[in-house]
C-alpha cells in the first residue's frame, strides 16, 4: 500500500470519533463542531483524490461540496435560532 | 516534489488531529467550535499546498487556491453566524466571561 492509501486510512479513523461526538453530544454546538470536522474531511479526501488520480474534476467536486457544507451551517444557524418562517 | 507534498499532508494531518483532540478536551460547545474552525482552515491551507505540489498542474493548482480561500472565508462566516444564534437562544457559557452581562468579567 501506497503512502496515498494510509493518509486515505487515516482521514476515515480521525472521522470515527468525530461521528461518535455527532451521536452522543451533549448540546447542539458540540455535534456541529463535530459535523463541521467531518465535512473538512470530505472536502480534504476529494482534493487528494483529485491529486491521487490526476483529474482535476474532483477539485470542482470538492468546491462543490464546501458550497454546500456553508449552506448547511446557515440551515443549522436559522434552527438554533428558531426562525424558519 | 512528491516529499515537499507528503511533508505537506503531514502538517494538514496533524492540524486535523488537533481538532478531534480539541473536541474532545475541551469542556465548552463554544471552546469546541473555535478549535474545529481555527484548526480545520488551517489543515485546509497545508491539504491545498500538498495537492498543488504534488500535481504539478496549473489547473489544479489554481482549483485548490479557490478550494482554501472559499473555506477560509465561509468557514469564519458560518461558525460566527452558529455562535451568534446559539448565544442568542441561551445555550449556556462555561467560564467566567459572559457577553450579555453588564459586568462583563462576573458571572
Amino acid at each position: 500500500m501506497s503512502v496515498w492509501g494510509y493518509m486515505f486510512i487515516g482521514l476515515i479513523v480521525l472521522s470515527i470519533p468525530m461521528l461518535y461526538i455527532v451521536f452522543t453530544g451533549k448540546t447542539i454546538l458540540e455535534k456541529l463542531a463535530a459535523l463541521d470536522t467531518i465535512g473538512a474531511m470530505g472536502i480534504a479526501a476529494l482534493m487528494m483524490f483529485a491529486a491521487y488520480s490526476g483529474r482535476n474534476i474532483y477539485m470542482d467536486i470538492a468546491l462543490t461540496l464546501a458550497m454546500l457544507d456553508f449552506l448547511g451551517n446557515l440551515a443549522f444557524a436559522r434552527f438554533i435560532a428558531g426562525r424558519w418562517n | 516534489m512528491d516529499i515537499y507534498a507528503y511533508i505537506s499532508f503531514g502538517f494538514a494531518f496533524l492540524f486535523l488531529i488537533g481538532a478531534v483532540v480539541g473536541v474532545f478536551r475541551f469542556k465548552d460547545g463554544y471552546q469546541k467550535m473555535q478549535a474545529v474552525t481555527i484548526a480545520t482552515s488551517m489543515s485546509m491551507f497545508w491539504f491545498a499546498l500538498g495537492v498543488a505540489l504534488y500535481s504539478m498542474d496549473i489547473t489544479t493548482a489554481v482549483k485548490a487556491l479557490l478550494v482554501y480561500l472559499f473555506m477560509l472565508i465561509t468557514s469564519a462566516v458560518s461558525s460566527n453566524m452558529v455562535v451568534r444564534a446559539s448565544l442568542e437562544a441561551g445555550i449556556k457559557v462555561e467560564g467566567k466571561i459572559n457577553l450579555f452581562t453588564e459586568g462583563g468579567d462576573e458571572q
